[in-house]
């Protein structure tokens, strides 16, 4: 198991500074930084910009920027916000916990009922709930987020008023303790809502199709010979083997928790990290949008890694070798 | 002679697919006693799985289902009792091994929770009893270290260890019946030989019946008391074993017969049975075998032959020896 | 064991019998399944929609005006007009072309470089598999969604023309969904390469080419099918949300994503959802569309994987 671990962290050493080469030639390359923006600004002189480069770095060769970079973000130092005039960290830190806080009710709801959904939906093969569910996995899985948020903020906020427009609490909102929680509450339902739905769909089909795939299995036609009771049948031998390849999906799953959604939190005007992230992009703040790349590189690298152990200690097969 | 244990009575197991109806047991009737050994015969295909996999009701519905017939067990009719009643027999008084040992054991489960289980199920054995019990059972089928083995998962084990783990499995709660579904096929011949002695001293020394089926003819010869020749989801002959081999009535057990090697005898050509396993979809009201078989006489191809007493035990579906048997 | 002989022979003959070719009778799975034929239905209707149906309007010569401006659904405007009093179901239908179009050519792309590179990498194994998967594993590793937007972004100041946008977007949308693609037949080929009928062409000495463009493609075709089934579906709503954001396909060019952007501006999503609504129904059904024939192609491949 250690040694598993070991081998993937030096196997990830590559991806990582593939990866950040290849972050960095985007935002590098790209034409016009946030100093081309600046110029736009008439008291701009030609000298003042070109100190403002020289005090970004931006005149030194393309290597020795990336050496900089690289060498900061290895130090924690990921650089200053231009839009936010504040440490990128800091930015991340202030936005990215009002994502989480989305992002993990949504995991939660996603993965009881998509757990629920799926296996009813496997042991009915071919009834009409079964039907039903592919059909409405299907629409949940074609659905544009965006539509899907405009669409349900018409309805539920603007029609009918049962959930406030936005944000993330009330404008000029002086409440605290429960008061508060409720209000965030309200606010947080229709993105939570919106979010489970689009995620919902592919979850509820990997459940489904795995235990279908599991119930066909010859130990399983054991269990019953053996004349368990199906529930111990359903649940012990097939769900468990079912699992396995959910734990990997699972694991994949939490550098989402930290992403934000860039979409739905724009519509539903969340203050969460998608949506500076968002800002970021069409102000051209390079460092905050790097940074921020960066970070989801790592956890995505880092869940990879997580998903290969967390299958070694859950399957014996693999636990042993 | 010993009391009739399982009984056949014109099970009828049909199967719906898109291509259409298959007839995968039909009208099928025979009866195992206590203490016997039968063994089902025939190619892959004809039914012998699908007629074991009904006595357990566990054949797969859809698209499988039990049309018609009754099975006795003991006298009582399996088709029906409640599923709850029928969840008492299973793995209880009627065990089976399947074919596949790599396969049939949970991946995700120690051995000895799977020899457990039955054992916590079907009978009142404590935990901690259940596991002694369970160390017992793995050294009666021939594994040593079992207190060792025990805690292994399968993929620590051969295929030959794995059987006789189902093996263990299966006799957990003293079955009255034990059906074994090809249990030697998948494994090498040393381990066949091995697994095949073992059956049979488990067989002796717990006095139970066993359902062996098998497309091995060696296998037959070795094992059964009973034989029952199944083609395209019918019995075609059934007798004693000796009776079988030294007078095969059905042209098609015959052919079974004359297709196997026999040692010291080198041939230029082993014989094979001409032609193939008819398509399972809509077959006619003929005689199945007609189409390859050499003594096809027209009535073969326009109705088929019903299963007839010929002989003192044994049974056939022939128009060659109708009206004999009334002779 | 003559039996098994016997078992081998009664197969090849039963195969004599039965001349359907897998692809025939793939088809014919395909078409029994009702939802990839609602599908297709659904699909064929779109494209008509789109490429026919403009023709059959009375506004394709219609000037803009702002008298006809913002008018909700009528009888001579079925679904409205837009801000400068276009035609909302024209508009609809031209831009059900653009997204259509966005939509097959990404999924090409991801066809040409995800197939070629996992045939490749899964060919030729060791130095030129490491550096393949090596690149996926990065494209993986980034975020899509973040650096798709910074492209879009970073494409609006290139200055390219916008009505050639339209390429760009179909490049970056493409390029960037490859990988898994990719993946799925390199390990298709892997396990080709193990089995009896390739090491069968390494005894005759074919040649590389042959052997991977005759032998080991045609057999990675249903894989390549799917994905590039479901690709068409993905690079649609890829497409639409650049263009929602305002990022992907820009005005005068129209696309669904495009005309949904006009949800941006308050009072047009409040009080005038004719602008936004019927392009985004048609990216529903379109993509619902696609991902039903993309599985139903899938069960009809791989009949074993039946659910």
């Amino acid at each position: 198991m250690k040694q598993l671990l070991i081998r993937r962290l030096i196997q990830s050493i590559p991806t990582l500074i593939g990866a950040s080469i290849l972050v960095f030639l985007v935002f590098t390359l790209a034409p016009g930084d946030f100093v081309t923006q600046m110029s736009a600004d008439a008291n701009m002189t030609q000298e003042r910009l070109d100190e403002i480069r020289a005090l970004h770095g931006l005149d030194q060769p393309l290597y020795k920027q990336y050496l900089t970079w690289m060498g900061n973000l290895l130090t924690g130092n990921f650089g200053e916000s231009v839009l936010h005039r504040q440490p990128v960290t800091s930015v991340i830190n202030t936005f990215m916990w009002n994502s989480f806080l989305i992002a993990i009710i949504v995991l939660v709801l996603q993965w009881i009922i998509a757990s629920i959904v799926g296996i009813m939906a496997a042991l009915r093969q071919y009834s009409i709930y079964d039907s039903a569910v592919t059909l409405i996995v299907f629409m949940a899985m074609s659905f544009p987020s965006f539509f899907l948020g405009l669409l349900m903020l018409k309805f539920f906020a603007v029609d009918y008023q049962i959930f406030p427009l936005g944000g993330m609490r009330s404008t000029g909102s002086t409440l605290t303790g429960w008061a508060d929680f409720w209000d965030v509450m309200k606010h947080l339902a229709l993105p939570v809502i919106v979010l489970t739905l689009l995620n919902i769909g592919s979850l509820t089909r990997y459940f489904r199709t795995n235990m279908l795939e599991v119930i066909r299995q010859d130990y399983v036609r054991t269990a019953r010979a053996k004349g368990l009771k199906e529930r111990v049948v359903i649940f012990k031998h097939a769900l468990r083997n079912a699992l396995l390849p959910l734990i990997t999906l699972f694991a994949l799953e939490i550098p989402g928790l930290f992403s934000g959604a860039i979409i739905t939190e724009r519509i539903f005007n969340w203050p969460g990290i998608g949506r500076v992230v968002l800002d970021g992009i069409f102000q051209r703040d390079y460092p905050l949008l790097m940074g921020f790349t960066m970070l989801l590189v790592v956890l995505t690298i880092v869940a990879n890694i997580l998903a290969d152990l967390m299958y070694g200690v859950a399957d014996p097969r693999v636990r042993n070798r | 002679m010993s009391s009739t244990l399982v009984e056949f009575r014109n099970l009828k197991t049909y199967f719906y697919t898109e291509a259409g109806v298959v007839q995968a047991v039909n009208d099928v009737s025979f009866s195992i006693r206590a203490g016997e050994t039968v063994c089902i015969v025939g190619e892959s295909g004809c039914g012998k799985s699908i007629t074991a996999m009904s006595l357990m009701r566990l054949i797969a519905s859809p698209p499988g289902k039990i049309v018609g017939g009754e099975i006795l067990f003991e006298g009582r009719d399996l088709l029906k009792i409640k599923e709850s009643e029928m969840r008492m027999i299973r793995g209880n008084e009627i065990a089976m091994i399947f074919q596949e040992p790599m396969t049939s054991l949970n991946p995700v489960l120690t051995v000895g929770d799977q020899i457990m289980e039955p054992l916590i199920e079907h009978t009142l054995l404590s935990k901690s009893e259940a596991r002694k019990k369970a160390i017992q059972l793995i050294e009666q089928v021939g594994i040593p270290r079992a207190d060792q083995i025990i805690d292994s998962y399968p993929h620590e084990l051969s295929g030959g260890m794995r059987q006789r783990i189902m093996i263990a499995i299966s006799l957990s709660c003293d079955p009255k019946l034990l059906i074994a579904d090809e249990p030697t096929t998948a494994l090498d011949v040393t381990i066949q030989a091995q697994i095949l002695d073992l059956l049979r001293q488990l067989k002796k020394d717990r006095n139970m019946s066993l359902m062996l089926i098998t497309h091995d003819l060696g296998v037959v010869a070795e094992m059964a008391d009973y034989v029952v020749v199944m083609y395209a989801g019918k019995v075609i002959e059934e007798g004693p074993v000796k009776e079988i081999f030294k007078n095969p009535r059905h042209p098609y057990t015959k052919g079974l017969l004359l297709a196997k090697p026999v040692i010291g005898q080198r041939k230029e050509r082993l014989f094979t049975i001409p032609g193939q396993v008819p398509n399972p979809i809509g077959l006619g009201e003929n005689c199945h075998y007609s189409d390859r078989c050499e003594h096809a006489m027209d009535i073969c191809r326009a109705s088929q032959p019903a299963l007839q007493k010929d002989g003192a035990d044994s049974k056939v579906a022939c128009w060659l020896y109708e009206g004999e048997g009334a002779k | 064991m003559s039996h098994n002989i016997a078992d081998v022979q009664v197969e090849l003959k039963a195969k004599k019998i039965k001349p359907d070719s897998p692809w025939r009778s793939a088809f014919r799975r395909l078409f029994k399944n009702k939802m990839a034929l609602a599908g297709m239905i659904v699909l064929t209707l779109m494209f008509l929609f789109s490429f026919i149906g403009p023709y059959f309007s009375s506004h394709l010569d219609a000037k803009i005006s702002v008298r006809n401006a913002n008018l909700p659904p009528n009888e001579t405007h079925w679904l409205g007009t837009d801000k400068l009093g276009r035609d909302v179901l024209l508009r609809t239908m031209e831009a059900g072309r653009v997204s259509l179009l966005v939509g097959i050519v990404a999924a090409s792309i991801i066809v040409l470089v995800g197939g070629t590179l996992g045939a490749i990498a899964g060919y030729y194994g060791r130095f030129v598999d490491s550096v393949i998967m090596r690149l996926a594993d990065i494209l993986y590793a980034i975020p899509t969604l973040p650096i798709l937007v910074a492209l879009g972004a970073i494409l609006s100041d290139l200055k390219f023309p916008p009505d050639k946008r339209i390429y760009l977007v179909m490049f970056i949308v493409g390029m960037i969904a490859w990988m898994s693609l990719s993946r799925l037949v390199r390990s298709q080929v892997l396990s080709l390469k193990e089995q009896e009928f390739m090491l069968a062409n390494e005894v005759l000495g074919l040649r590389d080419r042959r052997k991977i463009f005759r032998h080991l493609l045609p057999n990675t075709v249903p894989i390549i099918i799917v994905a590039a089934t479901l690709g068409v579906a993905n690079s649609i709503l890829l497409e639409s949300t650049l263009s929602f954001l305002g990022l992907g396909v820009v005005p005068p060019t129209p696309s669904w994503g495009q005309m949904i952007s006009a949800a941006n501006n308050m009072i047009d999503f409040q009080n005038r959802p004719w602008l936004w609504v019927p392009p985004g129904v048609c990216i529903l059904l379109t993509v619902v569309s696609i991902n039903f024939i993309g599985d139903g192609l899938r069960d009809a491949f791989d009949p074993k994987q039946k659910r």
